[in-house]
C-alpha cells in the first residue's frame, strides 16, 4: 500500500511537471512566433516557428534537468546534501 | 478571409486527439511540393483560359483561316491555332505557378517568418526562370539583362499582389 502511494505521488508530480511545462511552452512559443492576427489560420512560417520553438524548449528543459541533476548529485557527495 | 479550422479536434492540456491519418494528410497538404503542384495546376488552367481568350482572337487565327476553303476546314485550322496558343500560355503560367509557390514556401519555411520578403525573393526567382529561355538566341550578357528585368518585374508584381491581398491593415 505504501509503494502504491509513493508511485501515485511520483505520477502526480510528473503530471504536474508536464502540465506546467506545456502551459509555459505554449505561452512562450505563442509570444515568440505569432506577431500578427490578420487571419485565424497559422501560415507556413508560423507553423515552422512553433515546431522549432517546441523542439528547442524541450531540449532546453532536458539540458537544465541534466545540469541540475549533476549539481544535486555532486552536492550530495560533497556537502552531505546541505548547500 | 479566415476559415475556422474546426474540423480538427480540440487540444486540452497537451493531449491531441487527432487521428494519425488526419495528421499525416494535413502535413502532406502543407508540404511545399504539394503546394507547388496545386499552383502549377491552377496556373495551367488560368493559362489555358488566357490562351483561349487572347489567342483565339489573334491575327494568327485569321491568317490560318483565310487560306482554307470550306467552312469545316476553316474551323479546323482556326481551332488548331487557338489550341496551340492555349497550350503555350498554359505551360508558361503553370511554370510560373509551380516555381513561385515552391520557392515562396521553401523560403518561408527556412526563415520561419511570414512577411513580404518571401514573395519578393520568390517573385525574382520566378521571373528569372521564366525569362531564361528566350525564343531568339542572344548573347549571355543580353540574356542576363533580360533575366534581371524579368526578376524585377515579377518581383514587383508579386510584392504588390501579396501586399494588397494579405498585409493591408
Amino acid at each position: 500500500m505504501a509503494t502504491n502511494q509513493s508511485a501515485l505521488d511520483a505520477a502526480k508530480t510528473e503530471m504536474n511537471f508536464y502540465a506546467d511545462m506545456f502551459n509555459k511552452m505554449a505561452d512562450q512559443c505563442f509570444k515568440k512566433c505569432i506577431p500578427k492576427y490578420n487571419e485565424g489560420d497559422l501560415n507556413t512560417g508560423e507553423m515552422v516557428c512553433v515546431d522549432r520553438c517546441v523542439a528547442k524548449y524541450f531540449e532546453v528543459t532536458q539540458k537544465v534537468g541534466e545540469v541540475l541533476q549533476g549539481s544535486m548529485q555532486s552536492g550530495f557527495q560533497a556537502g552531505g546534501g546541505n548547500r | 478571409m479566415s476559415s475556422n479550422n474546426h474540423h480538427h479536434s480540440m487540444v486540452t492540456s497537451g493531449i491531441s486527439t487527432r487521428s494519425k491519418e488526419e495528421i499525416i494528410i494535413e502535413r502532406a497538404m502543407e508540404s511545399c511540393l504539394f503546394k507547388s503542384m496545386m499552383s502549377g495546376v491552377a496556373g495551367g488552367l488560368f493559362g489555358s483560359l488566357m490562351g483561349l481568350v487572347f489567342g483565339g482572337y489573334s491575327s494568327a487565327v485569321d491568317t490560318a483561316v483565310e487560306t482554307q476553303g470550306t467552312v469545316k476546314q476553316k474551323w479546323l485550322a482556326g481551332s488548331r491555332v487557338a489550341k496551340n496558343a492555349c497550350v503555350r500560355q498554359a505551360k508558361t503560367f503553370a511554370l510560373w505557378g509551380t516555381v513561385y509557390s515552391g520557392t515562396e514556401c521553401a523560403i518561408e519555411k527556412y526563415r520561419a517568418k511570414h512577411d513580404l520578403w518571401n514573395s519578393l525573393v520568390a517573385g525574382c526567382i520566378t521571373g528569372g526562370v521564366l525569362t531564361s529561355q528566350p525564343k531568339i538566341p542572344m548573347g549571355s550578357k543580353a540574356r542576363a539583362t533580360q533575366m534581371s528585368v524579368g526578376c524585377g518585374g515579377v518581383a514587383m508584381f508579386s510584392l504588390a499582389l501579396d501586399y494588397f491581398l494579405e498585409h493591408r491593415e
